[in-house]
C-alpha cells in the first residue's frame, strides 16, 4: 500500500472499523513508514481531543438546511408499491361498492307488478277515456233533456 | 495564601477551558463540508454510508472529507496533539 491509498484507509484504521484484510494490510505498510505511523498517531491523538468536547450540536443554520434538504428528497417507492392499498382509494372503492349494491337492491318506486303493467296496457284505451267517462252522467242528461 | 493555593483545581480548570475553546475554535474554522462530516461522524456517531447520504457524496469522498478535516485539525491543534501523542 502506498502513502496516497492511506488517505481513504487511515480514518477507518483509527476507527477500527477496517476489515481484517485491510488492516492487515495498512499495519504492513505503517511497520515500512514513518510518516504515516506519526499520522495515525496523531490523527488519534485528533481523537482523543475532540473526545475532550461535550456532544457538538449542529449549528441552528446546519440544522435548517438539514431538515430542507430532507423535505424536498422525494420519497422513494417500489414499482411494486404501486399495488399497495392506499387508505384513499380503498375508502373510495368499498363506497363505490356499496353504493351500487344499494341501487341494486332498492325496489322500485312504482308499487305495480309486471302483470299489472300488462293489465293497464291492454285497457289503455279504456283508460285514454276514463275522464269522459268519469263525467258522463246519462241520468242527469236524460233528466235534463226531458225538462227541455 | 494566593489564589492558586486556596482554590487548587483552578489553574486546571482554566487550563481545560482553554484546551476546550481550542478545539471547538480549530472544529468551527473547518469548511462547512469538512466540519459536519466530523460532527456526524464524531459525535453523532453515524457509519459512513449514512453520512454519505446526508451530504450527498460517494463514501469515498467523505473518506477524503474526513481525512483532509483530521489533518486540519492535528496542525491547528499541533501544540495539544504532540501532548496527548507523548501519553
Amino acid at each position: 500500500m502506498s502513502c496516497g491509498r492511506m488517505e481513504k484507509k487511515i480514518m477507518g484504521y483509527v476507527d477500527g472499523r477496517l476489515k481484517e484484510g485491510e488492516r492487515l494490510e495498512m499495519e504492513k505498510h505503517l511497520s515500512t513508514c514513518a510518516a504515516c505511523r506519526v499520522r495515525v498517531s496523531e490523527f488519534r491523538a485528533v481523537n482523543v481531543l475532540l473526545d475532550e468536547l461535550p456532544m457538538i450540536e449542529p449549528s441552528a443554520a446546519f440544522d435548517i438546511r438539514m431538515q430542507a434538504r430532507v423535505a424536498a428528497e422525494p420519497a422513494k417507492q417500489s414499482w411494486w408499491a404501486w399495488f399497495a392499498p392506499s387508505p384513499r382509494v380503498a375508502l373510495a372503492a368499498s363506497m363505490l361498492l356499496l353504493a351500487t349494491v344499494w341501487i341494486g337492491s332498492r325496489r322500485p318506486d312504482s308499487p305495480l307488478s309486471a302483470a299489472d303493467i300488462e293489465k293497464i296496457n291492454q285497457n289503455m284505451s279504456v283508460l285514454e277515456n276514463y275522464d269522459v267517462i268519469s263525467d258522463f252522467c246519462a241520468a242527469e242528461r236524460i233528466a235534463a233533456a226531458g225538462a227541455g | 495564601m494566593d489564589v492558586a493555593e486556596k482554590h487548587p483545581n483552578i489553574e486546571q480548570h482554566l487550563i481545560e477551558q482553554t484546551r476546550k475553546k481550542m478545539i471547538r475554535h480549530a472544529i468551527e474554522k473547518l469548511p462547512e463540508k469538512q466540519r459536519a462530516a466530523v460532527l456526524l461522524h464524531k459525535y453523532q456517531e453515524l457509519d459512513y454510508g449514512e453520512i454519505s447520504k446526508i451530504l450527498e457524496c460517494s463514501e469515498s469522498a467523505l473518506k477524503s472529507l474526513l481525512f483532509r478535516a483530521y489533518e486540519t485539525l492535528r496542525v491547528e491543534l499541533a501544540p495539544l496533539v504532540a501532548q496527548q501523542a507523548k501519553q
